[in-house]
């Protein structure tokens, strides 16, 4: 996210942005963390996993773990339909795959009309949120997908490995 | 302190190429050295060496390094003597070469790992200057040719004979090989398993397409649309099949890499511990997955030093039994089927059975009339046992009752076998059974909690299926009555925390999969058998890293991901939960 963060300064720079829905909320991610976006697979649960990882899927070949970024937001988990979507993106060198609602658009905005999520935000946890983006007709939530694994997790993951 | 020339950033890629280099002469030159002992006269292989050392030295010269160009050129001087035929080689000589040789090599893992040359190094130098004005002031009156001739044996030296118009063939090649070399390229491995991936998923798309193709054919027989199809289906059939072989033979690589670095280990001990021993390679150009090479290592050096060690006696001791003075340890490789067979044979002086449980009962491994009923074989494998050694005197060598089981342990983790057999006062014979890869293993694919898993094939003992009535419980843990015995069993929501249907109402009775790692036993209750497939492990990948009870998983014919049981850490989760 490092991306967005730098162009943050120059205010007349555009953001690249894949948005996607969980809920009634639009969500953007920078679009060069994205590998790829498929269609639901049918995901194998893994035992003894951390909770929020919903289990592995084959990825032509390649075994990667998927989560459900409802279950990572606090949002209640919802039955997988047509619309269903893996975001499939690397973080920190690692290939993982994010449950969306749907994905809805790529798309470019000036970083001009973004600006630092509100303190309360209802909902979601907070903590994930980059920015919010002010598009005309309604509000985008930028969300750092590093983030989305946050410290203690990945500590937790590490100690998995242990 | 760093030399700022090895850490310069532009110079990076020659420093690298410089040690892989360096390292592949270092390792050409450990089996030359040691060849050169076995044949001190030959010119050849003089030069060969000489001119690895001429290598080695123009190249770090190059680098500005400092220690390793004097080194090297103290080694040559003493090479280039020789093999002007101005000295002889003797015992010191040869000492003081690979003396050379073991701080060129100290040399190299410092320059590689703390980026400069901080060895001492002069006491080396001295050495070896020493040793050639001394050589220089007298010839020795032992030459190492002579010493040779009295420790060949008459049996040996027909089979030397045999052997020496093919090791002079293969000299006079061997300028041909130098050629072949340039045909290789170095490949990273991360790229051959995204190759092995592919294919992987190639055989997917062609095992589909021979579904869409048995369908069609169905549906519009005769037509020359069903004909076209049906060949180019045969043809991706074949093609996918030779694929899949090159590419899984790509990742195997002779075992030589292994098996020679075994002389140097048995020329150390011998000096150590003042034994004659004469090792013999076979099959040493047996071809093993390259992630099996790394891991054999250690147990066969265990093997073999404990050969030396315990098997070989000392060079009176055998003079006194009749045997010849020098006693042979042969190292062999060889393929059975899906496996790779090593053995370490020696021909000292056996294993007493009698003596080993004597040892087992006095550590209190076994009671003595446990003792009388095992059999031989039942009582070679007590030197398996965790803190069994025989070993009268405890050596720098072995001992110390550490070895054994750690290669027993080393051998089950690479999914092998090991077994012993022995005769007193002729030998012992060690064999290790490994499968050819890592990568692949047979699996039995079971369904429980409407999730399909796999138990590896060589942890399952046998299946049962009984009846719900015949389940009873002890304090609460269900057990079943086997022939007899006490077999506890549990269910995969104890082992891994599975929730869901588990109990199928319309059946009073469940298949039980019994599993065992050595001598203990467990039954996993189960819903169905699906049957038993060779599988391809693959990991859960750097995000999950290692799950308890996880072994990996794989990708069934379907496309679908299922997850591998660790049977082993399985029975140490259970045995944690017993226990608290």
């Amino acid at each position: 996210m490092t991306n967005i963060e730098s162009n943050k300064k120059d205010s007349n720079s555009l953001l690249q942005l894949v948005s996607f829905m969980i809920g009634d909320e639009e969500f953007g991610v920078d679009i060069l963390l994205v590998q790829e976006i498929i269609r639901m697979l049918q995901v194998t649960k893994v035992p003894n996993a951390p909770d929020f990882v919903d289990g592995v899927i084959n990825l032509r070949g390649r075994i990667i773990p998927v989560i459900d970024l409802r279950c990572k937001l606090g949002i209640p988990r919802k039955e997988h339909d047509k619309n269903t979507r893996i975001i499939v993106v690397e973080v920190s060198g690692k290939t993982i795959g994010f449950i969306v609602d749907a994905v809805t658009e790529v798309l470019r905005i000036p970083s001009s009309i973004t600006e630092a999520p509100p303190e309360i935000v209802t909902g979601i946890n907070s903590e994930f949120i980059n920015a919010v983006g002010k598009l005309e007709d309604r509000l985008l939530i930028l969300i750092d997908i590093e983030k989305v694994l946050t410290t203690s997790e990945k500590m937790e993951l590490q100690e998995v490995e242990a | 302190m760093q030399n700022p020339m090895l850490v310069d950033p532009e110079m990076k890629e020659i420093v690298d190429s410089f040690l892989l280099e360096t390292k592949e002469i270092l390792e050409k030159l450990n089996v030359d050295l040691m060849d050169l002992e076995k044949r001190p006269d030959d010119l050849d292989l003089l030069n060969q060496i000489f001119r690895s050392f001429h290598t080695i030295k123009g190249t770090s010269g190059f680098l500005g390094l400092e220690k390793l160009p004097e080194v090297t050129h103290k080694c040559e001087d003493i090479l280039n003597k020789l093999r002007k035929g101005e000295i002889k080689l003797n015992l010191n000589l040869m000492d003081g070469i690979i003396l050379g040789y073991d701080t060129i090599k100290d040399l190299l893992d410092k320059i590689e790992n703390e980026k400069n040359e901080n060895t001492d190094t002069e006491r080396v130098n001295a050495a070896l200057v020493a040793l050639l004005e001394n050589i220089e002031s007298y010839v020795p009156e032992l030459s190492f040719q002579e010493e040779i001739k009295i420790e060949v044996p008459a049996s040996n030296e027909a089979a030397q004979k045999e052997n020496q118009p093919v090791k002079e063939i293969l000299q006079k090649a061997a300028p041909v090989e130098t050629k072949k070399a340039d045909n290789t390229i170095r490949v990273d491995v991360d790229r051959l398993d995204a190759l092995l991936n592919i294919a992987s998923e190639i055989v997917l798309g062609r095992n589909r397409l021979a579904q869409v193709n048995a369908q069609f054919a169905l549906e519009n027989e005769g037509t020359v649309f069903a004909k076209d199809l049906a060949d180019a289906t045969k043809l991706i059939d074949l093609m996918t099949t030779e694929l899949q072989l090159v590419v899984m033979k790509l990742r195997m690589i002779k075992i030589a890499k292994v098996f020679n670095r075994f002389p140097r280990v048995v020329r150390d001990m011998c000096k150590e511990l003042n034994k004659e021993v004469e090792l013999v390679i076979q099959g040493e150009d047996t071809e093993v997955d390259k992630n099996l090479i790394e891991e054999i290592n250690d147990p066969l050096v265990h093997l073999i030093r404990n050969a030396i060690d315990h098997g070989i006696e000392k060079p009176a001791d055998r003079e006194q039994k009749g045997k010849i003075r020098k006693g042979t340890v042969h190292l062999t490789a060889d393929h059975e089927g899906n496996n790779i067979v090593i053995k370490v044979v020696d021909d000292g002086k056996g294993i007493d059975p009698e003596m080993i449980k004597e040892k087992a009962v006095t550590k209190g491994f076994i009671t003595r009339e446990k003792a009388k009923e095992l059999s031989k074989q039942d009582t070679y494998n007590l030197i398996f046992h965790p803190g069994f050694s025989t070993a009268e005197v405890v050596t720098n060598v072995s001992g110390r009752g550490v070895g054994m089981d750690v290669v027993k342990t080393n051998v089950t983790k690479l999914r092998g076998t090991i077994s012993v057999e022995s005769e007193i006062g002729k030998g012992s014979t060690f064999v290790l059974r490994l499968p050819l890869t890592l990568a692949i293993i047979s699996g039995m694919i079971v369904k429980a909690f409407e999730q399909t898993l796999v138990i590896p094939l060589h942890s399952v003992i046998e299946v049962i299926r009984v009846n719900y009535d015949q389940i009873e419980t002890i304090r609460g843990k269900e057990v079943i009555n086997l022939r007899d015995s006490i077999l506890p069993i549990v269910g995969l929501d104890e082992l891994l925390g599975h929730t869901g249907n588990g109990k199928d109402k319309s059946k009073d009775w469940q298949y039980i999969v019994e599993v065992g790692i050595a001598e203990k036993r467990f039954g996993i209750k189960v819903d169905d058998l699906v049957g038993q497939q060779e599988i391809v492990i693959k990991s859960l990948g750097d995000y999950l890293g290692k799950l308890d009870g996880i072994a990996g998983s794989t990708i069934m014919g379907d496309g679908t991901v299922v997850i591998i049981l660790d049977i082993n850490e399985l029975f140490s989760k259970l045995e944690h939960k017993l226990g608290s």
